[in-house]
């Protein structure tokens, strides 16, 4: 509940434009969140970026809450793809070398084998979660918001505090 | 569409700098739990600090009441220090990483008591291993028996059964193999059967005997001669084949002679093995030390290999990557990957570190003492200089007062180079049981040091403990007759030695080193059982040896009965199976020989017919 009473209060402060490719973007920014280790120098850098860009808010905290128990479920792979590429890839090892003793960056954890194994997984999956979240948000608009709303259920639900959440997918 | 949301960089920067704060406040905690977390995943063992000080102004962190527990006692304290004061520098906490210019620790105490036990809820992984490897090694290490406990007993010879000895269930099998080739060759030479064919050849060279080329007449001489032909292969056959049997038949009894040999080997190895049964103490050798003090020094040199591979594993050599379990959190730890570098700052060094202490009261080990450690670095060879560190006392109130610590771990290269000295002088050294003699030795006050080298996998060292008051006491001992008399001739030995010198050497891999243990009470031990058991040994092993051979003797003799016997019949019968074949052969080829050798070789049967047909005085005559 606590969350939801955030993201309500979110919503209201920085008026996401609402848009199915802003909701998608925010989707997919806040997968990062999800997917990684959250106390990171990285999250911090995208929770700014969603803050800051004109993209949904809320939609990126959604996809921090969806995206959570996929990074958990996925972090042994993560872990696998971390240590294949900080341990056996010697042509980057000269990078990571000057990233260790470079100022400030050593705080993302990049050398830590689940944050980078993750981090990977984020840049392969964050196009595609954009794609399928906007096709979803402008099919669901569509064809099932204008049935949905006719429903009773519907109507109580607006009538109450969870609606604030469901508005974020209107259009402005 | 607007691109930025730039009212949102308010509640961001107010959130940001929330953090901030909220890191500053709790910096002292986290840094207590970080040192707490950081050095009980290190010692293996729960590592405390009753708080923490930090003024990033200032540039210094003041830990205090920091407890480190021994991971070998658990309710012992490895360390205690009231006060420990770190100055470091703030810019590579940028890079994160700490650097100390300086540290100073107050208030040193070793070996102090806990409260509650320092034990955690399972080693680490690393030090798991490194206690699994050493204790493995101790395992491995064979410290040979030395008891009295035998001597003086009813050698109990009931303890030697065949089913116990090797001998009778070798010479079993060995008769059972006698049997079967007894059974195989039997059916070759029966498979063989050359007696018809012997039969047959008679019977023709009787027939050519009494036959000539006029009574038989030129096809009767062509059809006997190629009768004779046919007969005279068959039995170069069947010759070749009873050779070959022959051959065969003389590997397998060369084989078994072997089994024979095998059967004397195994005959020792009973016999050691039930003069092990009898426990008669060896005098064999001359220092009975291993036997002696091998478990004590296996003790002993335990924890320094432990710590041997410790230090190995947080400060390798070298500036390759390198792993290190990753912080707890609810995610998977993962691994941190560590990438050091020439000329950048490790992740942590200590450039100087100093520790003082006062042992008070007027003791042997009372005065003030002085450490020294610089260059303690997470990787040396990125600092570029060794660790080292050095300790000694710097006024005693008592006592000779040499005590001296000095240790340079070199990490700087690719290959480890180590060296470690201590010396302690005036101090309690430790007491000991002494196997097999019923007493206890406390070395009392004496020298004892260690000196340790290492380059690369490789390990060299001695640990020695001198006394020259030893104090021995006697356990009161059960025995009776010969053993309590033994007992009491070494006794007298060994008590009246107060000088006691005892060294162990290790060399060889850092986790499996060899040992060797040397001590002037090993050597006098040895001398005297030598002198007082020489006649109670032979006896002892006279009963074993004839134990052992009334029960191997007789499968011994019948298996040796039966392989002579087997050697005479088989070759009985293939040599006279043999003999018949070559006579047989010897009288056909003669016959076929008379009928065909001609003085002129070339001429056609029916001429040579003819010339045979004339009288013979015309024969004798041409």
């Amino acid at each position: 509940m606590l969350l939801l009473r955030l993201i309500q209060k979110l919503v209201k402060t920085l008026n996401s434009e609402g848009t199915p490719g802003q909701v998608a973007v925010g989707i997919a920014l806040g997968s990062i969140l999800g997917l990684t280790p959250f106390l990171n120098l990285h999250n911090l850098l995208a929770f700014a970026a969603i803050a800051v860009f004109n993209i949904s808010f809320p939609a990126a905290m959604l996809g921090w809450v969806l995206f959570e128990p996929v990074g958990f479920l996925l972090d042994p792979v993560f872990h696998d793809i971390g240590t294949a590429v900080l341990t056996n890839a010697p042509p980057l090892l000269p990078t990571w070398t000057g990233m260790y003793n470079a100022p400030v960056v050593p705080f993302s954890n990049y050398n830590n084998t689940v944050v980078m194994g993750s981090l990977i997984g984020w840049a392969v999956l964050a196009l595609p979660i954009f794609f399928v979240a906007r096709w979803a948000v402008a099919k669901y608009r569509e064809r099932v918001l204008s049935k949905l709303q006719r429903t009773k259920l519907f109507k109580a639900v607006k009538a109450s505090k969870a609606y604030d959440i469901y508005r974020l997918f209107q259009p402005d | 569409m607007r691109l930025f949301r730039w009212k949102a960089l308010v509640p961001l920067f107010l959130f940001v700098g929330g953090l901030g704060l909220l890191w500053l406040i709790f910096l002292d905690t986290l840094v207590e739990r970080t040192v707490e977390n950081f050095g009980t995943e290190i010692v293996g063992a729960l590592v405390e600090v009753d708080e923490a000080d930090v003024r990033l102004t200032e540039g210094f962190v003041t830990l205090r009441g920091l407890r480190v527990t021994n991971p070998d006692a658990p309710m012992t304290n490895l360390i205690e220090a009231t006060e420990i004061v770190a100055d470091i520098r703030i810019v590579p906490l940028l890079q994160k990483k700490i650097f100390i210019d300086t540290l100073a620790m107050r208030g040193l105490r070793f070996g102090t008591a806990r409260q509650t036990s320092g034990a955690i809820e399972g080693s680490t992984a690393t030090n798991r291993e490194i206690r699994r490897q050493i204790d493995a090694w101790a395992e491995r290490v064979r410290i040979p028996d030395f008891s009295l406990a035998g001597l003086g007993q009813a050698v109990n010879a009931s303890a030697i059964r065949a089913e116990s000895l090797q001998t009778p269930a070798y010479a079993l099998q060995l008769i059972a193999s006698i049997d079967s080739s007894r059974r195989a060759w039997e059916t070759a030479v029966a498979d063989l059967n050359p007696d018809p064919l012997i039969d047959s050849g008679r019977v023709l060279v009787a027939r050519l005997q009494s036959a000539s080329p006029r009574t038989l007449g030129v096809t009767g001489l062509v059809q006997t001669l190629r009768t004779a032909r046919s007969v005279q292969a068959r039995i170069a056959s069947a010759e070749a084949e009873i050779r070959a049997l022959d051959d065969r038949v003389r590997d397998g009894l060369t084989s078994l002679q072997v089994g024979i040999t095998t059967l004397d080997d195994l005959r020792a190895r009973d016999l050691a093995y039930a003069r092990s049964l009898l426990r008669i103490p060896s005098a064999d050798t001359p220092d009975l030390s291993p036997s002696i003090f091998g478990s004590f020094a296996v003790s002993k040199i335990k924890p320094l290999l432990y710590w041997a591979q410790f230090v190995d594993r947080y400060l390798p050599p070298g500036l390759n990557p390198r792993r290190r379990p990753g912080p707890k959190r609810f995610r998977l730890d993962g691994a941190d990957v560590a990438f050091p570098s020439a000329g950048a700052l490790p992740k942590f060094t200590l450039a100087f570190g100093e520790a003082s202490l006062t042992i008070g009261g007027a003791g042997a080990v009372a005065g003030n003492y002085q450490g020294v450690m610089t260059g303690l670095s997470s990787a040396p060879a990125a600092l570029g200089i060794p660790l080292r560190i050095s300790a000694s006392r710097s006024d005693a109130v008592a006592g000779p007062g040499d005590i001296g610590f000095n240790a340079i771990i070199d990490r700087v290269g690719n290959i480890s180079r180590d060296s470690v000295t201590v010396r302690v002088a005036g101090v309690r050294l430790p007491a000991l049981t002494v196997p097999g003699l019923g007493a206890t030795l406390d070395l009392g006050t004496g020298v004892s040091s260690v000196q340790f080298l290492r380059t690369g996998d490789e390990i060299a060292g001695t640990l020695r403990w001198q006394a020259n008051a030893a104090d021995w006491q006697r356990v009161v001992s059960p025995s009776t007759g010969i053993q309590a008399r033994v007992e009491d001739l070494i006794w007298r030995t060994v008590s009246a030695v107060r000088d006691v010198d005892l060294e162990v050497r290790f060399s060889g891999n850092a986790l499996g080193p060899s040992l060797a243990i040397r001590s002037n009470i090993g050597t006098a031990i040895s001398r005297s059982l030598r002198q007082q058991l020489s006649a109670e040994i032979d006896a002892a092993e006279a009963i074993a040896r004839a134990e052992v051979d009334r029960v191997v003797g007789e499968p011994i003799r019948q298996t040796r009965a039966r392989i002579v016997a087997l050697e005479t019949e088989v070759h009985n019968v293939i040599a006279t199976q043999r003999a018949a074949i070559e006579e047989i052969r010897a009288q056909l080829e003669a016959r076929i020989n008379k009928f065909t050798t001609s003085s002129r070789p070339n001429e056609p049967l029916s001429k040579r017919f003819a010339r045979s047909s004339k009288p013979a005085s015309m024969n004798s005559g041409g």
